[in-house]
């Protein structure tokens, strides 16, 4: 999953963006509300960490403009604001979520995977396609109660995936839900990671879950086991 | 209270009736006047006109010549009018024929015409006049007549005429009655008048009232509207408007200030926490770096709560708080609460025992009374020996409600609970361990006094801390 922090503190965002990753995110950073704005809108991500009160363009009016936008990006509000009224503000401007600062890293964590299943129409941090299952908080996958050993791409890609199972996902969504910004991609690192999955697939006799169609993208297709 | 609508009514009300009181006795006094005038030209004339027909003969004596038919008043049928008349030495001349065979006093008069009131012979109050006069010598123009010795001079006489004055009296009282029962119609009126007057003109006050009460702290861009104000008021209107505009800035101030002050110190604590969180996670198989970043993070969560503590007392303390005053069942809230505080509890063998009623509904803001139950509770459990029992009561009235809370403690002395209130005032000097900053005690009078509840404590046989919170029902 591929998120977007907005936040002003260099460290905060340092942070953050370190243990999202460790999680299994990529994260792209923004430091002002105006590149977090730019970010947002010409990029799908899965989730939105806004700080409120950001240099230049605050994050309600980041908020406001992207819901005015029609981007349905999840939204978590990460603030100092405290206050009754600062949260019920925040969330009637749209928001879908509010953590205050300080906070348990865990919990922002928990809330982003909860933000993110209510827009992909889960209601738990298990994705099960078949015999798929993908835990999302403790980032694994099992077939049939086998484990599946996967690298941090390999699991992005796959989750990506099974949270859009059915779907036809080309190439560059992928790319752009489960890479970061800063990452140098050679051009068909997302089809070697899917030859690499097909491989560990086949090795717990998966078989061909994942299928392709040609000229379009990837589709995550229980049915075919 | 001083009210300007009562006083101006009233001032004017005393004003108008003493206006009307002057007026009407002014009135009245001068038409008396003008009427006892007529009354005693009258009689002067009437004096005169018979001192003219007292005439002294050629041969000295003296005759009254009064016709009685061209005279009808002083007729005895009449009674309304007098005469007598007397010659200096007493004796009498003639009396009207009203008087009978009685006499007009007269009085020790000296200088004439002498006016006055009497009591004529009847019995009724009259009004008279004393005129002296020498009566006029009739002369005989006869040019055969021998010629005859000079007359002797005429006499000295007097006269006194006299009438009844009851009709002027009545007349005189009548007035009186009408001025009066004018003046008391008047004045009634006029009271009513100026009542429904002045609280006409008094309905801008109301209305400028009105205004400023619907002028909320949460809502304080709004300003009185200066059109359509009277011009007395609108420099009033002029000020209040400054004073909000001023407010307001002072007020949007403090929330930044607030807001910046909360921002700039929650975030560095912020950013400690992530940073001790994320690296004790990533050394998981360092024990060593693992345990320093868990202190780090441990740090950090206590930093985190003396800000909050903090704050929250700031903003306890800058003015008047805006309570959100709903209906709740404080029962439910302190369930809930002793429910979040079961991990903290059963840490220390700490039993909480509730003795509660099903429901008990107070109108009060619920933020503001959960902060209050959870820092209460919250301290008691932290402050209670291991193994005991915190206990809670809730007992309700008909206009209060209230909750007690009773914990076992070590070390308090009865001098202690003078400073529990005190910020940062603990009872281990020496500040060396536990979690606590003192603040607790400071938060949970500011959230009593924030719902104008009485928060006491108490120190019960040196060991059971009661906290008692007596909170209206509305």
């Amino acid at each position: 999953m591929r998120i977007l922090i907005v936040e002003d503190s260099e460290k905060l965002q340092r942070y953050v963006g370190l243990g999202l990753s460790q999680a299994g995110f990529s994260t792209d950073a923004a430091r002002n509300g105006a590149e977090g704005l730019r970010l947002a809108t010409e990029n799908d991500y899965d989730a939105i960490i806004l700080d409120l009160m950001l240099p230049g363009l605050d994050g309600l009016t980041v908020l406001d403009r992207l819901r005015k936008a029609g981007r349905d990006t999840p939204i978590l509000v990460l603030t100092a604001k405290d206050t009754v009224e600062d949260r019920v503000h925040g969330l009637q401007q749209g928001a879908d979520d509010y953590l205050v600062k300080p906070f348990a890293f865990e919990e922002l964590t928990a809330r982003l995977h909860a933000i993110i299943r209510r827009r992909y129409g889960r209601d738990s941090s298990l994705i099960t396609c078949g015999d798929l299952t993908i835990d999302t908080t403790a980032c694994a996958a099992t077939w049939a109660g086998k484990s599946i050993d996967l690298t941090r791409r390999e699991y992005l890609l796959l989750q990506y995936l099974a949270s859009r199972v059915g779907d036809v996902v080309t190439r560059t969504t992928i790319e752009e839900h489960i890479y970061d910004q800063n990452a140098t991609l050679m051009s068909n690192v997302v089809d070697s990671t899917i030859c690499a999955l097909r491989r560990k697939f086949d090795a717990v006799g998966a078989g061909s879950i994942i299928q392709t169609r040609r000229g379009l993208g990837y589709t995550l297709q229980p049915e075919a086991v | 209270m001083k009210s300007i609508k009562r006083d101006i009514t009233l001032s004017l009300i005393v004003a108008i009736t003493l206006l009307l009181a002057i007026s009407s006795f002014g009135l009245q006094k001068y038409l008396r006047h003008v009427l006892e005038q007529d009354l005693d030209d009258a009689l002067l004339k009437e004096a005169v006109s018979l001192s003219a027909v007292t005439m002294q003969e050629p041969d000295g004596q003296v005759e009254f010549e009064l016709n009685p038919e061209a005279t009808p008043h002083y007729l005895p049928s009449n009674e309304s009018h007098y005469y007598q008349v007397w010659y200096s030495s007493g004796d009498l001349l003639a009396r009207s024929p009203s008087l009978k065979d009685r006499d007009l006093p007269r009085g020790m008069v000296t200088s004439f015409p002498s006016l006055s009131d009497l009591t004529l012979p009847d019995g009724r109050v009259g009004r008279s006049v004393e005129l002296r006069f020498v009566p006029l010598l009739e002369r005989v123009h006869d040019a055969n007549a021998p010629a005859l010795s000079p007359p002797p001079a005429p006499p000295a006489m007097f006269i006194v005429v006299a009438r009844e004055r009851e009709s002027l009296n009545n007349t005189l009282a009548t007035i009186t009655s009408c001025l009066l029962g004018g003046t008391i119609f008047i004045a009634a009126s006029g009271a009513l008048v100026v009542f429904l007057v002045v609280t006409r003109g008094t309905r801008p006050l109301r209305r400028l009232a009105d205004h400023v009460d619907a002028i909320q702290p949460e809502v304080l861009s709004r300003r009185l509207v200066d059109d359509g104000q009277p011009a007395e008021l609108r420099p009033i209107v002029e000020k209040l408007n400054a004073m909000l505009e001023r407010v307001e800035t002072a007020m949007n101030r403090e929330r930044r200030f607030r807001a910046d002050a909360a921002h700039e110190l929650r975030t560095p604590v912020a950013e400690l926490r992530t940073l001790a969180e994320v690296f004790e996670s990533m050394h998981t198989d360092d024990p060593e770096t693992a345990m320093a970043f868990s202190d780090v993070k441990d740090i950090a969560i206590r930093m985190e709560s003396l800000i909050v503590a903090l704050l929250e007392l700031a903003r306890r303390e800058t003015g008047p708080p805006t309570l959100d005053l709903k209906s709740i069942d404080l029962c439910t809230i302190v369930r809930e609460v002793v429910k979040s505080l079961e991990h903290a509890a059963a840490a220390k063998t700490v039993v909480i025992k509730l003795d509660l009623l099903t429901t008990v509904v107070v109108n009060s803001d619920p933020v503001m009374i959960r902060a209050y139950v959870r820092n209460v509770l919250s301290n008691a459990v932290d402050h209670s020996t291991t193994g005991s029992t915190v206990q809670c009561t809730l007992e309700a009235s008909e206009t209060d409600v209230i909750l007690l809370t009773t914990n076992q403690c070590q070390g308090l002395k009865e001098d202690d609970l003078t400073h529990i209130g005190d910020p940062f005032w603990r009872k281990d000097e020496s500040r060396s361990g536990g979690q606590h900053f003192g603040l607790g005690g400071t938060l949970i009078n500011a959230y009593a006094h924030a719902l104008s509840a009485e928060h006491s404590v108490e120190l019960i046989n040196d060991n059971q801390f009661v906290t008692r919170l007596r909170l209206p029902v509305n």
